[in-house]
C-alpha cells in the first residue's frame, strides 16, 4: 500500500469528521476569520489614514517642504507681501483654516480651508486635484463673496449641487455662500469631506480678516537662507514638513500602537480556536491515526497530512478574513480618521486604500497563526506509542500533567511581564508586557479551571449534591477539550470588561476635568474679533455689569512659541474666587501663590510634564518677542485638550511678555441662582455686537463629552468584537463539552437518570461552565484595566485617567457568558452516542 | 516527496508571483493635462460692462504707461535682443500682463480681495550656449504681491519688476530672477525713439465687432544694458529693447485659430510690428495688421492686404510634440520690404500655462545679407 493510498484515506477521514460537525467548523473559520479580519482591518484603516494625514499637509501642494508658522499670535499678512517678494517665494501658501456650520438642504459642520487661489491656479497639472478644482471655477472664487469648493462628500452632507446657494450658521450667522463648484473625488472616498475657498473669502467667512493661521512654502537651500534671513526677531518658525508630519508621527503613533494591539490580541483569539478545535479533532480521530500508524504510516506523514488539512481551514478562514477585513477596514478608516481629526487636527483628505500588502499581511498572519496553533496538538498526537493513541487515561492524565506545566509557564511569563511593566516608561514595552501578562492568563485558565471545578465537586460531595458535584468532576476530566477554548473565552471576556473600564474611566475623568475647566457659566466668544469701537475693558465692564453677573474669566489660547507641533499655550485670568475652579491641580489645591504674584512662573500639564520629563521646580524655555526666557514650573494640573501637553501662564503676563492684547474667550460667572438671567441678557448683548458669540457652558460640555465619545467609537467597535469572539469561544467550549460526553450520559442514563435529568445535567454544566469562565474573566478584566489607565494610558497619552469600578461592565460580562452558555445548552440534543447506547 | 505536496509547492510558488507582480506594476500614469487661459480670455456675460476701446484715444506719456482699470486684460511686453563682451547673442522676454475678473467687483472685508489676477513671463535665450528657459508666475495684487503704478512707473509681480529709478519714465530699471533655473536678469533701458502708436492712432481692431479692439502703442529701440544669467552662463550684454503696450477688453473671435506676431528692429533704421490672425480654417484674418516706421520717423500701416506671410522651415518639440514654424519669409511690396526671419535658437518653446513659441530672431534680406534683429511669437499650434 502506497502512501498516497493512506494519505486520501487520511484526508477523507478527516473531512467527514468535520461534515458531521459543520457548526464546529464555521465557528472555528469565523473565529479565525474574524481575527484575520480584525489585522486587516486595522492594519489597512491606519495606513490610509496615515496617508490621509500626509495628503492632508500636503493637500494645497504636492511639493510642500516647509511650513511658517505664526508664534504667539497669528501670521501677519503684510509680512507676507515682505517674505514674498523679499525671497522671491513662487510656490508659498498662505493657508487659514477653520470650521463652517452651513446650512445648505441639510445642515452640516465642515472644515473650511482658505488659502490663496492665484498660487493653486499658478500650480497647473502640478497641483493635484485642489489645484484641478480651482481651475474650474477661477474667476468666480476670487470674485464671488462666499464662493467655496466642495469635495463631493461635503455637497453630499449639505444636500447641495454646484450653483446653490448656502448659508453660514457658525461662526456668526447669516453670511452666503456659494457652491462654485465640487473638488474631483479623492479615489475611494470616504471621509475627509471639506471646502476650500480663496484666502479673502476664508477669512471673511471665518470672521478673520488680517489673520493667516500658516505658510506652507515649497524651498530649496537657497529659499531656505532667504526665508531664515527674512524671519522677524519675534518667534516666527520655519519647520520643515518632516517636522510637522514628525510631530504627528509621534502623537498618532500611541494611537497606532493601541489599535495594532487591539487587532493582534483579535488574532491571538482566533488562533485559540483554532488550537481547541484541532485539539478537539485530533482527539477525536485517534483512533483512525493509531490505526494509521499500526498499518505503517509514519509520524512525519501524519503530521504532514494534518499540516495540510490545517493550511486548508486557515486558507479558507484566511480568504474570509481578507474580504470581511476589507469591508470592516473601510468603515474602520471614517473612525480612525474622525478620532485624529478631533484629536489632532482637521483632516481634508480621505481615501480608503486597500494595499495588497495589508491585505496579505494579514493573510499571512492568520496562517502562521494557525500552523502555529495547530503544532501542540499535532505534536502530542505524533508524541506517543501507537497502541496508546486510543486510550483516554492517557488522554486525560497528558492533559493535566499539561494544565500543570502550562501553570507553570505562566508563573514565568506573569513574572517576566510585571518585571518588564515596572521599568515600562514606552509602550514599546507597556504592551509587550500587557502581552506576556495576557498570555500568562491565558495558560493559568485550565490549571485554574481544574482546580475550581475539583473543589466545587468536593463541595458538593461533602453536602450530599452528587449530580452537580459529578457534574464539576467530570468538567474538570474533560479539560484537554475545553481548556483552550475556555482560555479564549475568559481572554475575550477579560478585554471586553478592561475596554469597557478604560474607557468609563477616561470619560470620568474628562466629565471631572471639564467641571474645572468649564467653570463659567457662559462663555463670550471674542477670537473673532472685538466689534468696532468696543475695548476689551469696554466689553468686561459692560459684562460685569449685566444682571446676574459675578465677574469673568478671561483666556487666549496660541500655538506655543518656539516649539514645533500642537503644543498649546494657555494664557488665563481666572474667574472670581469662590467661583472659578480653573485648574484642576495634580494631587489638589488651588492656584499657586507666584501665580498670582506675577512672576515668571507657568502651570504644565500632565502631558506636557510626562513629555517633556519636567515637573515643578524644573524651569522651561519659552520664545517671546524680546528672545528665550525661562519660567519655573510651580505645578501640574490636568488636562485631556492636548496631548502633546499645554503650558499655562497668568494672562496680564502673557500679555506683557508676548505683546498680544487679543483674548480668545470671557468667562462670565452668574450669581448663585441666576445662570438663567445672565445668559438671557448675554445673548442680547451679543445680539447688538455681532462678531460676538454667547456659548452656553452646558452645550460647551455636552459638544466635549460628544467628541469624547465619537473618538471612543474605535476602541467600542473593539470591544464588542472581543464580545463577538467571546460568544463563539463559548460555544466551542460548549461544543466539545458535548462531545464525547456520551458515554458517559449512557452510562448516568443506565443507572437510572432519565432524559429530563440528563439534560438538567448538561445545561448544570454549561452554566458551570459559562460562570468559571465569567468568574475568571471579570478579575483578568479589572487587572487589565488597571494597566491601561495605570500606564498605557498615562504612557500613550500622558494622560492620568481615574480608575471606575463599573459594575454593568461585569455584569454584562457575566450575562453575555451566562446567555451563551444557556442558549447553547438549553435545546441541545442528547450526543447520538448516549441516544445509541441508551438503547442499546 | 507525494504528488500532493509537489503540486502544493506549485500553486504557492504560483501564488507568490502574481503576488509579486500585483505589487509591483506601476500605476498608469495619468496623461498630463494643460488648461488654456480660455477662462480669463474668453468672452463672458460681462464682457459688455468692462470698458471698451470703442474709438481712437489720445494717449498721454507718462500717464499711459502706468495701468488703465477698467479695461479686462492689460500687458506690458519687454523683449530684447543683445549681445554680449564675446558677440554672443541673447534675448529675454519679461512680460506683465493684468487680467480684471469682474466689472463690477463687491465691496469686500479681507485685504486679499481682489478683482485683479496678474501673471508674469520672463524667458532668457543664450544662443551662445544654445539655451532657452522660460519661467511665468500667478500673483494677485494684496497683500503687496502684483500690482502696477503710473507715477513713478512701475509694475511688478513678486520680486519680477520693471521700475522707473526716478520720477521719468527712463531710466528703467528690469529686474526677474528665478534661481532654481539659474535665470537672472538686470537691465536698465533707456529712451529710444518714442511711441509708436498701431492701428488707427493706437486704436487696434481684434475682430470685426465694434470694441473687440484694444489700445496699442510700443516703445523701439530702448538701449539696454546690464546682465543676464542662465544655468551657468552669465554675460554683461547691451543692445536694443522692445516693449509693447497693450489694454482692451478684446476677445479672440471664435474662427481664430492663433497668431503669428513678429516685432523687428531693422538694420535700416525701421521698426516693424506686424501680426497675421489664423483662421481657424486656414488664411489669415482680415484684422491681421501692421505698421512700418521708416528711419525718418514716417509711419506706413499695414493692412491685411498690403502684406504676406509665408511659413517656413518647421521644428518639432521634443517636449510637446508640436511642430513649429520657425522660419518665415515676409514681404510688404508697398516697401519694397523682403524679410527671411530665422530664430537664434529652434528651441524658444514656452512650455507655460498657455504653451507659445517666442524668441529671439535675426533677418536676413532677400540676398541674404543680415538685416536686423527682433523677436517672434507663434501662438495657438498643436492644441
Amino acid at each position: 500500500m502506497s502512501a498516497r493510498w493512506f494519505s486520501g484515506l487520511a484526508l477523507r477521514a478527516g473531512l467527514r469528521y468535520y461534515r458531521d460537525q459543520p457548526a464546529q467548523l464555521l465557528v472555528t473559520l469565523l473565529g479565525l476569520a474574524l481575527g484575520v479580519a480584525v489585522v486587516i482591518a486595522t492594519d489597512l484603516a491606519t495606513g490610509s489614514a496615515e496617508r490621509a494625514v500626509e495628503d492632508s499637509v500636503r493637500l494645497l501642494e504636492p511639493g510642500v517642504t516647509h511650513r511658517l508658522l505664526p508664534a504667539g499670535r497669528a501670521l501677519d499678512e503684510g509680512y507676507y507681501a515682505k517674505l514674498r517678494r523679499g525671497a522671491g517665494l513662487e510656490r508659498a501658501f498662505p493657508v487659514i483654516e477653520g470650521r463652517l456650520v452651513v446650512r445648505g438642504g441639510d445642515v452640516a459642520r465642515l472644515p473650511l480651508v482658505g488659502t490663496d487661489a492665484v498660487a493653486l491656479f499658478d500650480r497647473g497639472e502640478a497641483g493635484g486635484r485642489t489645484a484641478a478644482g480651482v481651475q474650474a471655477a477661477f474667476a468666480q472664487l476670487l470674485t464671488t463673496p462666499g464662493a467655496v469648493l466642495a469635495t463631493p462628500g461635503a455637497a453630499a452632507a449639505l444636500g447641495a449641487a454646484p450653483g446653490d446657494a448656502l448659508l453660514v450658521e457658525f461662526p456668526g450667522s447669516g453670511q452666503r455662500l456659494v457652491l462654485a463648484g465640487l473638488l474631483p473625488a479623492a479615489a475611494g472616498g470616504g471621509g475627509g469631506d471639506f471646502l476650500l475657498a480663496d484666502i479673502a473669502t476664508a477669512q471673511e467667512l471665518l470672521r478673520r480678516p488680517g489673520v493667516l493661521d500658516r505658510v506652507d512654502l515649497v524651498l530649496d537651500a537657497a529659499g531656505i537662507d532667504a526665508v531664515t534671513a527674512l524671519l522677524p526677531p519675534d518667534g516666527w518658525q520655519l519647520v520643515t514638513l518632516q517636522e510637522t508630519l514628525a510631530g504627528f508621527d509621534g502623537l498618532s503613533r500611541a494611537f497606532r500602537m493601541n489599535l495594532q494591539a487591539f487587532s493582534l490580541l483579535a488574532l491571538l483569539l482566533g488562533a485559540f480556536l483554532v488550537y481547541s478545535t484541532m485539539l478537539l479533532t485530533l482527539l477525536r480521530r485517534r483512533a483512525l491515526f493509531a490505526t494509521l500508524r499500526c498499518l505503517g504510516m509514519t509520524r512525519l506523514q501524519v503530521a504532514g497530512l494534518l499540516l495540510i488539512e490545517v493550511m486548508m481551514f486557515a486558507a479558507i478562514a484566511a480568504a474570509m478574513g481578507m474580504v470581511l477585513g476589507i469591508v470592516l477596514g473601510a468603515g474602520l478608516v471614517g473612525l480612525v480618521l474622525r478620532t485624529l481629526d478631533d484629536l489632532y487636527f482637521p483632516l481634508t483628505v480621505a481615501d480608503y486604500a486597500v494595499t495588497w500588502r495589508g491585505v496579505l499581511r494579514g493573510a499571512a498572519l492568520g496562517l502562521f497563526a494557525s500552523l502555529a496553533a495547530a503544532v501542540l496538538p499535532v505534536l502530542e498526537v505524533l508524541r506517543e506509542a501507537p497502541r496508546m493513541l486510543g486510550q483516554r487515561t492517557v488522554i486525560e492524565a497528558g492533559a493535566r500533567g499539561l494544565a500543570a506545566r502550562c501553570g507553570w509557564l505562566a508563573l514565568v511569563l506573569l513574572a517576566a511581564g510585571a518585571g518588564l511593566l515596572a521599568v515600562a516608561d514606552a509602550l514599546e514595552q507597556a504592551l509587550p508586557a500587557m502581552f506576556l501578562l495576557l498570555g500568562a492568563a491565558a495558560l493559568a485558565v485550565p490549571g485554574l479551571v481544574y482546580l475550581l471545578c475539583l473543589g466545587l465537586a468536593r463541595v458538593w460531595a461533602a453536602s450530599g449534591r452528587l449530580l452537580p458535584a459529578w457534574a464539576a468532576r467530570s468538567l474538570a476530566t474533560r479539560l484537554s477539550r475545553t481548556g483552550p477554548a475556555l482560555a479564549a473565552l475568559v481572554l475575550a471576556l477579560g478585554s471586553f470588561v478592561a475596554v469597557g473600564l478604560l474607557i468609563a474611566g477616561l470619560r470620568a475623568s474628562v466629565d471631572s476635568w471639564l467641571d474645572y475647566s468649564l467653570d463659567a457659566d457662559a462663555y463670550l466668544l471674542v477670537d473673532a474679533g472685538l466689534p468696532a469701537g468696543l475695548s476689551l475693558p469696554e466689553l468686561r465692564a459692560q459684562v460685569e455689569a449685566l444682571p446676574g453677573a459675578a465677574g469673568v474669566s478671561l483666556s487666549r489660547r496660541v500655538p506655543l512659541p518656539g516649539a514645533p507641533g500642537q503644543a498649546v499655550l494657555l494664557a488665563v485670568e481666572p474667574g472670581p474666587p469662590g467661583l472659578a475652579r480653573w485648574p484642576q491641580m495634580r494631587g489638589g489645591g488651588g492656584l499657586p501663590e507666584a501665580w498670582r504674584a506675577g512672576q515668571d512662573v507657568v502651570l504644565v500639564s500632565e502631558a506636557w510634564s510626562r513629555r517633556h520629563e519636567q515637573s515643578t521646580g524644573d524651569r522651561l524655555t519659552l520664545l517671546t518677542p524680546d528672545g528665550p526666557r525661562q519660567f519655573r514650573i510651580e505645578g501640574l494640573f490636568v488636562d485631556y485638550s492636548s496631548e502633546t501637553g499645554v503650558v499655562a501662564m497668568a494672562l496680564d503676563r502673557y500679555q506683557a511678555l508676548f505683546d498680544d492684547d487679543v483674548v480668545g474667550a470671557v468667562g462670565v460667572f452668574a450669581l448663585p441662582g441666576e445662570s438663567e438671567e445672565l445668559l438671557a441678557a448675554l445673548e442680547s448683548l451679543a445680539d447688538d455686537f455681532p462678531p460676538l458669540r454667547v456659548a452656553d457652558s452646558r452645550q460647551l460640555r455636552a459638544f466635549s463629552l460628544a467628541i469624547f465619545d465619537r473618538t471612543f467609537t474605535v476602541t467600542r467597535v473593539l470591544q464588542l468584537i472581543a464580545g463577538i469572539v467571546a460568544f463563539m469561544a463559548l460555544l466551542n467550549a460548549l461544543r466539545a463539552l458535548q462531545m464525547d460526553a456520551g458515554r458517559e450520559l449512557a452510562v448516568l442514563h443506565a443507572l437510572g437518570l432519565d432524559r429530563a435529568g440528563l439534560r438538567q445535567l448538561g445545561r448544570l454544566q454549561h452554566l458551570l461552565l459559562g460562570l468559571l469562565a465569567a468568574l475568571l474573566a471579570v478579575p483578568l478584566g479589572l487587572m487589565l484595566a488597571r494597566l491601561l489607565t495605570g500606564t498605557v494610558t498615562p504612557i500613550a497619552f500622558g494622560w492620568s485617567t481615574r480608575f471606575v469600578l463599573d459594575a454593568r461592565l461585569m455584569v454584562e460580562a457575566m450575562l453575555l457568558a451566562l446567555g451563551a452558555a444557556l442558549l447553547a445548552g438549553w435545546r441541545a440534543p442528547l450526543p447520538a452516542e448516549t441516544r445509541r447506547l441508551s438503547r442499546e | 516527496m507525494s504528488r500532493l505536496m509537489r503540486s502544493l509547492l506549485l500553486l504557492a510558488g504560483i501564488v507568490a508571483l502574481l503576488v509579486a507582480v500585483v505589487l509591483s506594476w506601476p500605476g498608469a500614469a495619468p496623461p498630463p493635462e494643460r488648461f488654456t487661459l480660455a477662462a480669463l480670455m474668453g468672452e463672458t456675460a460681462e464682457t459688455e460692462s468692462f470698458m471698451r476701446a470703442l474709438g481712437p484715444a489720445r494717449f498721454e506719456f507718462p500717464r499711459d504707461h502706468g495701468p488703465h482699470p477698467g479695461f479686462r486684460n492689460e500687458w506690458w511686453y519687454f523683449t530684447g535682443n543683445l549681445v554680449d563682451e564675446t558677440g554672443s547673442e541673447w534675448g529675454f522676454q519679461l512680460t506683465f500682463f493684468r487680467f480684471e475678473l469682474s466689472a463690477r467687483p463687491p465691496e469686500r472685508d479681507s485685504r486679499w480681495a481682489t478683482n485683479e489676477v496678474w501673471m508674469a513671463h520672463f524667458a532668457i535665450t543664450d544662443a551662445g550656449g544654445r539655451r532657452h528657459e522660460a519661467r511665468e508666475r500667478f500673483g494677485r495684487p494684496a497683500p503687496g504681491g502684483a500690482g502696477a503704478s503710473t507715477l513713478p512707473f512701475a509694475v511688478w509681480l513678486d520680486n519680477w519688476s520693471a521700475r522707473s529709478l526716478g520720477e521719468e519714465f527712463f531710466p528703467l530699471a528690469l529686474e526677474a530672477s528665478d534661481p532654481a533655473s539659474g535665470m537672472h536678469l538686470d537691465l536698465i533701458l533707456e529712451a529710444g525713439r518714442p511711441p509708436l502708436l498701431h492701428g488707427e492712432d493706437g486704436l487696434s481692431q481684434k475682430g470685426p465687432e465694434p470694441g473687440n479692439a484694444s489700445y496699442y502703442y510700443t516703445l523701439t529701440r530702448m538701449p539696454a544694458a546690464g546682465s543676464l544669467s542662465l544655468g551657468t552662463r552669465s554675460a554683461r550684454v547691451s543692445g536694443l529693447a522692445w516693449l509693447d503696450r497693450e489694454w482692451g477688453t478684446s476677445a479672440l473671435g471664435e474662427g481664430t485659430a492663433g497668431w503669428d506676431w513678429f516685432g523687428l528692429t531693422l538694420s535700416d533704421g525701421s521698426d516693424l510690428m506686424l501680426y497675421g490672425l489664423r483662421r481657424s480654417g486656414g488664411g489669415w484674418q482680415d484684422e491681421s495688421a501692421g505698421t512700418l516706421r521708416r528711419p525718418d520717423g514716417s509711419l506706413l500701416r499695414l493692412s491685411r492686404d498690403d502684406f504676406q506671410l509665408t511659413p517656413g522651415r518647421r521644428w518639432r518639440s521634443p517636449a510637446s510634440g508640436v511642430s513649429w514654424p520657425v522660419d518665415w519669409r515676409l514681404e510688404v511690396p508697398v516697401a519694397g520690404l523682403v524679410l527671411d526671419v530665422l530664430p537664434l535658437l529652434d528651441d524658444q518653446e514656452q512650455n507655460l500655462a498657455v504653451r507659445y513659441w517666442e524668441g529671439a530672431v535675426r533677418l536676413l534680406d532677400a540676398d541674404g545679407v543680415d538685416a536686423g534683429r527682433g523677436y517672434m511669437e507663434l501662438v495657438g499650434y498643436g492644441d
